[in-house]
């Protein structure tokens, strides 16, 4: 392996370069980048080859499938390749139907547990979580309630940022004055979720293609995956809707993001329409399930 | 021009180079197989190396020595450099032949032993020299004839090489030390004879009866070495009398006796003879702490002084020794002596650690943690957390770790203030968990009564890793608590809350504890691990077991699952064989090794099977690991399965093998041993075979387990 001296121009990708670090974050995530994906590649993983002050990503490559600290780096080439830009309450619509016509249904369901549980599968750096931790509160059903808000992220550092909970003026593109005075403090570091809201939010690192360490999420009444699928490819999709339904509830409901959807994936899930959304629903029974030989 | 010509013209040369080259060419002229060209009747070689041990240029000496070094003595040679101790002029010679002698150990012992009667008294002094030198034990012998000697000064020379030799070996100073105290015992015998044999026996390191030493300490020709004695003797009459010798000492005696003192003060460092001794005289005490001070120029003097007044328990040395603190020539003796001083050094040490650099002031406050006794801690501990504040991190740490031992309830929120800053978050984190534990009240309280966030959270949860619960009001309240804590964003938090958790060992926080393994930190992760390992129902059944399984069987994190196979072995559920069985054959080393370990601890005798596929694993040391797990079966097949290791392509698998099969002994057992022996072509496998033929003649199991090195899991 060669090193950089400085004053060098910076490393590009090549094609051959690009194949080979696409295949073994493939091989690893199970995520999936098709060629336009290169430019992506180049601009956010250069400063990774000089900050190790490599040659070239040939070196970049080899750094990750031989070097002692080739695995933690992996880790930070996929943060680096899926950290994705969120914000409060995005896609509202989905949200208004989910707050006006799937928690009431939540919460007359499970009115004798009195226990509800909502995932969100890839958090990102935890927006999601949080205004999903809102609407259940706004909603005032689930007072004296065990609610657990589950957020999980592929990358370390988008999960540790949903735990400080912390955001900066991008992340609230759309939220309303009212929300912003209820459950946000503004602090020097920047704008902080009020500790009611941030209890009921639990964090975790999630591979969704491990279904052993998802399985630790427990069983869930609503998963929210938006914005999550487009970045595996077909095989890998099954695997992670599979992972999904075997965590959801029988009567669990899964959303999915607006241009994403079941077909060709699942024929596990029955499709419910709200008054602004579509969204698919877990069998109370099983005897529907028909992917993978499961009955 | 022949060897024997071209040895002669350099040997007879005036240039003394010529003649060292000449003794090196006689080296080389040894080596060969045709060295009989030198001389037909074979005295040759000795010839010419006696004429270089007689040169009279030393360094052609030393080159003969050398070279006779490396040779194997010839009788002719040994005859001759034996004949080079007579009577004569050569100086040069008769000290390059004791020398040649004594490095042919063994071998000159006869040699010297013969010629021994035929020689004058010089002579057999350098006998006496020579034996000394061989350190042989058939010396001892040899040497004899010299002590009953009629020259006293032979006699002498005999007991030093007596001292000599009986120093070399366990097996040898027995036997010298008798000769010795044999000779010192002798009253009429010369007095610097039995200066000899006391000299000889303070070299041994041997005891003396006090009556003995006592009387010697009135002889001026022994008392020196007579003190020497008594500062061994750890005996409680020799302490006055070595005060008292060092008020009269003067110049060189002071060394003498303050090396006695520093002795005593060791040996009796164990018993607590020391501390029932009376003070030493006010002029004792003084002159100590002269020879201490930095005035005093001698470095010996003043490390001896430093112990020696510590030790007496001379309170004014605690200053000077904490200000030699700070001298690194100084610094062990230092430490020691206020050591001795015991919890007296204290106030002496927090004065100079109140001027001190952060490094002596870190010194000074490590020191103090062992010193300080009841009656001291409370001052110690308030000067300690006063400098704490604002302090760099080594002053903080050694703070800390004062507080561990001594702190009280005031250290409760100054320590769980130090729990935020990462430096000296993990001695906060030890200090608090002491404090807890000698302070349970106290530290109820402060849990009871802490928030959700920041230090008082993680205080909180670092009490519960430690007190029985409940804390709060009822478990169920505890574990809600510690859950709320698991979505800190300081991972210290989530990792003591989760010991927390594992620590009330109930089965309510086996949800929030499962969750726990997705934490985007691995310390996180395998706290998660330990705690689910811990949680039970009321029935004591592992509550968590079902989430350790379905860890084991799918997650992809290799260092996780190994954790989780070890809390699996921990519980000792014998559910866990069908999960752990196929892990065995895992690819993985590290995931097939915890298996293994982890069934080797399974109370079920179905694991022998699982174990036994472990020995067809590709990896070595998962070989190795499943044979030191099988090592206590007596199930039959093993033995079969230990014989086919003893083929295994890896040496080290083979020498295990031979190990195992060494313990379970027998005659089928050492029948497989001999076969392989046959064809073993490794000296360390070789080795074991035997050493196992030999342990196995006895039947089952009487050589110990091998240790279990090589173990892949992460600790």
């Amino acid at each position: 392996m060669s090193f950089r001296s400085s004053g060098e121009p910076r490393p590009r990708l090549t094609s051959e370069e690009f194949l080979l670090l696409r295949d073994v974050i493939y091989d690893h995530a199970g995520l999936s980048f098709d060629g336009d994906a290169m430019f992506l590649f180049d601009r956010r993983l250069s400063e990774r080859v000089e900050a190790l002050s490599l040659r070239s990503f040939n070196d970049y490559y080899k750094y990750i499938r031989f070097n002692v600290r080739g695995p933690a780096e992996l880790d930070e080439a996929i943060e680096r390749l899926t950290t994705k830009e969120t914000y409060f309450f995005r896609q509202e619509y989905q949200l208004r139907s989910f707050a006006n016509e799937l928690l009431p249904r939540l919460a007359a369901r499970n009115a004798d547990s009195k226990r509800v549980c909502i995932w969100s599968a890839g958090c990102s750096t935890g927006e999601e979580v949080y205004t999903l931790a809102m609407l259940v509160r706004d909603s005032a059903l689930f007072e004296g309630w065990e609610v657990r808000i589950i957020g999980s992220d592929i990358c370390k550092s988008s999960v540790a940022t949903a735990r400080r909970g912390v955001y900066q003026p991008t992340s609230f593109r759309v939220t309303s004055d009212a929300i912003m005075s209820r459950y946000f403090r503004e602090e020097a570091d920047g704008m902080h979720i009020v500790d009611h809201v941030k209890r009921l939010c639990h964090f975790g690192q999630l591979n969704l293609l491990d279904a052993g360490r998802a399985s630790m999420v427990g069983r869930v009444d609503a998963v929210f995956c938006r914005n999550v699928l487009i970045y595996f490819d077909l095989r890998s999709r099954r695997r992670v809707i599979d992972t999904l339904l075997e965590r959801l509830l029988p009567g669990g409901y899964l959303l999915l993001g607006h241009s994403e959807s079941l077909l060709n994936l699942s024929t596990a899930f029955e499709l419910v329409h709200l008054r602004e959304d579509l969204v698919y629903r877990k069998p109370l029974t099983t005897e529907r399930w028909d992917n993978g030989g499961r009955k | 021009m022949s060897r024997a010509q071209e040895l002669e013209a350099g040997f007879a040369s005036d240039d003394p180079e010529s003649r060292r080259r000449a003794v090196d060419f006689l080296r080389d002229t040894l080596r060969d197989p045709h060295v009989e060209e030198l001389s037909p009747d074979g005295d040759g070689p000795a010839r010419y190396l006696l004429r270089a041990l007689g040169d009279s240029d030393w360094r052609v000496r030393k080159q003969a020595i050398d070279v006779a070094r490396s040779l194997a003595p010839s009788p002719e040679l040994l005859s001759g450099l034996v004949l080079a101790l007579e009577p004569g002029d050569n100086v040069g010679l008769r000290n390059a032949a004791v020398e040649a002698l004594g490095a042919f150990s063994e071998q000159a012992v006869h040699a010297l032993a013969e010629k021994t009667p035929s020689l004058d008294a010089d002579g057999k002094k350098l006998v006496a020299e020579a034996l000394a030198r061989t350190l042989h034990p058939s010396a001892l012998d040899a040497l004899r004839p010299l002590l009953v000697d009629d020259d006293p000064n032979v006699r002498a020379a005999a007991l030093d090489a007596v001292a000599t030799v009986g120093g070399c070996g366990a097996t040898t100073a027995p036997e010298a030390f008798e000769i010795l105290a044999g000779s010192l015992r002798r009253l009429t015998e010369e007095a610097f004879v039995r200066l000899s044999a006391l000299d000889g026996i303070n070299r041994l390191g041997s005891l003396l009866p006090w009556p003995t030493i006592e009387g010697m300490l009135q002889d001026p020709v022994l008392e020196r070495s007579a003190l020497a004695a008594a500062g061994r003797s750890a005996h409680p009459e020799a302490l006055p009398a070595l005060l008292s010798a060092l008020a009269r000492a003067r110049g060189g005696g002071v060394a003498v006796v303050l090396a006695a003192l520093v002795e005593y003060a060791r040996t009796s460092a164990q018993n607590p003879l020391l501390a029932r001794t009376e003070p030493p005289s006010a002029a004792v005490a003084t002159r100590l702490l002269e020879l201490a001070a930095p005035q005093n120029d001698d470095l010996a003097s003043r490390k001896a002084a430093l112990i020696v007044s510590g030790a007496l328990g001379i309170e004014q040395i605690a200053p000077v020794a904490a200000e030699a603190l700070s001298d690194a020539r100084l610094l062990a003796e230092a430490d020691e002596s206020l050591s001795l001083l015991g919890p007296r050094a204290v106030p002496a040490l927090l004065r100079r650690a109140a001027e001190a650099d952060p490094d002596t002031r870190a010194a000074c406050i490590e020191i103090v943690t062992g010193l300080a006794d009841a009656s001291a801690a409370p001052l110690a501990v308030a000067q300690i957390l006063n400098w704490m504040a604002d302090a760099p991190p080594v002053v903080v740490r050694a703070g800390l770790g004062a507080i561990t031992l001594l702190g009280d309830v005031r250290c409760f929120a100054p320590v769980s203030a130090w729990l935020a800053n990462e430096e000296a978050q993990s001695a906060a984190e030890t200090a608090l968990a002491a404090l807890a534990q000698r302070y349970p009240d106290a530290a109820r309280a402060l849990a009871q009564s802490a928030s959700a966030e920041g230090v008082e959270a993680h205080a909180a949860a670092v009490i519960q890793t430690v007190l029985p619960a409940p804390i709060r009001a009822t478990i169920a309240e505890d574990v809600a608590y510690l859950s709320l804590l698991l979505s800190s964003s300081a991972k210290a938090v989530r990792r003591a809350a989760l010991a927390g958790l594992g620590n009330a060992g109930s089965e309510l926080g086996t949800h929030a504890a499962a969750f726990a393994l997705t934490d985007e930190e691995p310390d996180v992760r395998y706290a998660a691990v330990l705690a689910l390992s811990r949680l039970r129902n009321a029935d004591g059944v592992l509550s968590g077991l079902g989430k350790l399984l379905e860890l084991v069987e799918k997650s992809a994190d290799e260092e996780l699952v190994a954790a989780a196979l070890g809390a699996l072995a921990e519980a000792g559920d014998v559910r866990v064989l069908t999960v752990l069985r196929p892990l065995v054959r895992n690819a993985s080393p590290m995931v097939a090794v915890a298996a293994i370990e982890a069934l080797a601890r399974v109370p079920d005798a179905r694991r022998v099977e699982a174990l036994i596929e472990g020995l067809s694993h590709t990896e070595s040391e998962v070989v190795k690991a499943s044979m030191l797990a099988l090592g206590d079966s007596i199930d039959p097949r093993v033995l079969a399965h230990f014989g086919a290791c003893l083929d295994h392509d890896a040496w080290d698998v083979r020498r295990l093998s031979a190990d195992m099969l060494g313990r379970v002994g027998g005659d089928s057992a050492s029948a497989l041993l001999r076969a392989r022996l046959a064809t073993e072509d490794n000296p360390l496998v070789q080795e074991a075979i035997s050493r196992a033929l030999e342990s196995g003649h006895g039947g089952l199991r009487h050589t110990p387990l091998p240790h279990r090195a090589g173990s892949l899991r992460p600790r």
